[in-house]
């Protein structure tokens, strides 16, 4: 059997394992011929190769304790050196920078001016209520009289303005009134 | 870091790199993934002789441990594991010589009642493996019951590809062979 050949033996071992010749097609059939020279070989491949798989699973080895694992634990503790730098110096790397933040926390309460605590009571308080009417308006009507000079003619009267005013009716009583008065 | 990357999801390659680090959580994660396999590979390598299969996958985690800084990340952690693991069962099998199992020599047994003995003994498939060499039972065990890919076998046994698939085939076709050869002497047998 050639290199070339060889290429092809993980497809074979795999037919082996997964397809019985009668299931094989022409082409696997081609690739099978290389190998085996007959389908009785092949079937015996074939069923050591199934035998061999059950075997190995019958007959399992197992690491039963962990007594090794315990033993090897400690080989691995005494092969690390006495201080292990890097992981102590990421800690204090870590721990310094708490300790900053602690400390900057601390002073900048520091410095703000002291508030006293003092203590609130909650008290209930009852509003008294006052009803209000409100006052009704009153209009009252008032007179108003105004004094006016009162010219009287004596004859020689003066034309009139334009623009004087005649006496009103109210205005001419009154004035008779007078007149009458005068005369007593 | 705070925040560590969950160990169960990185790959073996950077667990590696956290064990360099001092990181046990990430060895025991290692471990768990590779304790089984790699004893049960010692142990089918090692004539199923437990407790030296124990040794052998102890000293492999001490290696572990102790090399983790010589280890190159860009390369595949279970190849390197498995190449380490098969360096050491050569050298078990230099100091033995002769392959036993369990005191009897199974190359002094060739006649065919000493060998149907065996397999009465045992089982068939423990003695086929048994009577493999040790390269060709590495590729076998890490091809079909560590599931290996080819180049990573290649690179554990340190052999080209064409031939490990080569080796994989005839190992096949042997075993089929001996299976069937082992069905018709048992009917024989039991008749």
């Amino acid at each position: 059997m050639n290199t070339h050949e060889w290429k092809e033996y993980e497809d074979f071992e795999k037919l082996l394992t997964e397809k019985s010749y009668s299931e094989l097609t022409m082409h696997e059939l081609r690739l099978v011929s290389q190998f085996v020279s007959s389908q009785q070989e092949y079937e015996n491949m074939r069923l050591s190769g199934l035998e061999m798989k059950k075997w190995f699973r019958d007959n399992p080895i197992t690491n039963k304790g962990d007594e090794s694992l315990l033993k090897l634990k400690q080989a691995f503790r005494q092969q690390q050196p006495a201080v292990n730098y890097s992981l102590p110096k990421v800690w204090i790397g870590y721990a310094m920078v708490a300790l900053l933040f602690g400390f900057g926390g601390w002073w900048l309460g520091k410095s703000e001016p002291a508030v006293p605590l003092t203590r609130v009571e909650k008290i209930l308080m009852h509003d008294t209520v006052y009803l209000t009417s409100k006052p009704d308006t009153i209009f009252r009507e008032r007179i108003i009289y105004k004094d006016r000079p009162i010219v009287l003619s004596t004859g020689n009267r003066q034309p009139e303005a334009p623009n004087t005013k005649g006496v009103s009716m109210k205005e001419k009583e009154e004035l008779d009134k007078l007149l009458v008065s005068g005369s007593d | 870091m705070f925040f560590k990357p969950k160990l169960a999801r990185l790959p073996d390659e950077q667990l590696m790199q956290e064990i360099r680090q001092g990181r046990e959580a990430a060895f025991t994660e290692l471990y768990a993934r590779y304790s089984t396999s790699l004893l049960r590979y010692f142990t089918r390598m090692l004539w199923n002789n437990r407790a030296l299969a124990e040794d052998m996958f102890h000293d492999l985690f001490l290696k572990i441990i102790h090399n983790s800084q010589q280890f190159d990340t860009n390369r595949k952690f279970s190849t390197w594991v498995y190449s380490v693991a098969h360096n050491m069962c050569k050298n078990e099998y230099r100091k033995r010589q002769n392959q036993r199992l369990d005191g009897i020599e199974v190359k002094q047994a060739h006649d065919l009642d000493r060998a149907l003995d065996l397999l009465f003994a045992y089982d068939k498939l423990t003695v086929l493996l048994e009577t493999l060499e040790e390269t060709d039972k590495t590729i076998f065990l890490l091809r079909y019951e560590e599931e290996l890919s080819i180049s990573q076998i290649s690179q554990v046994v340190f052999m080209p590809e064409g031939t490990v698939k080569s080796r994989l085939f005839y190992l096949r076709k042997h075993l089929a062979m001996e299976l069937n050869e082992y069905k018709v002497v048992l009917k024989e047998k039991t008749r």
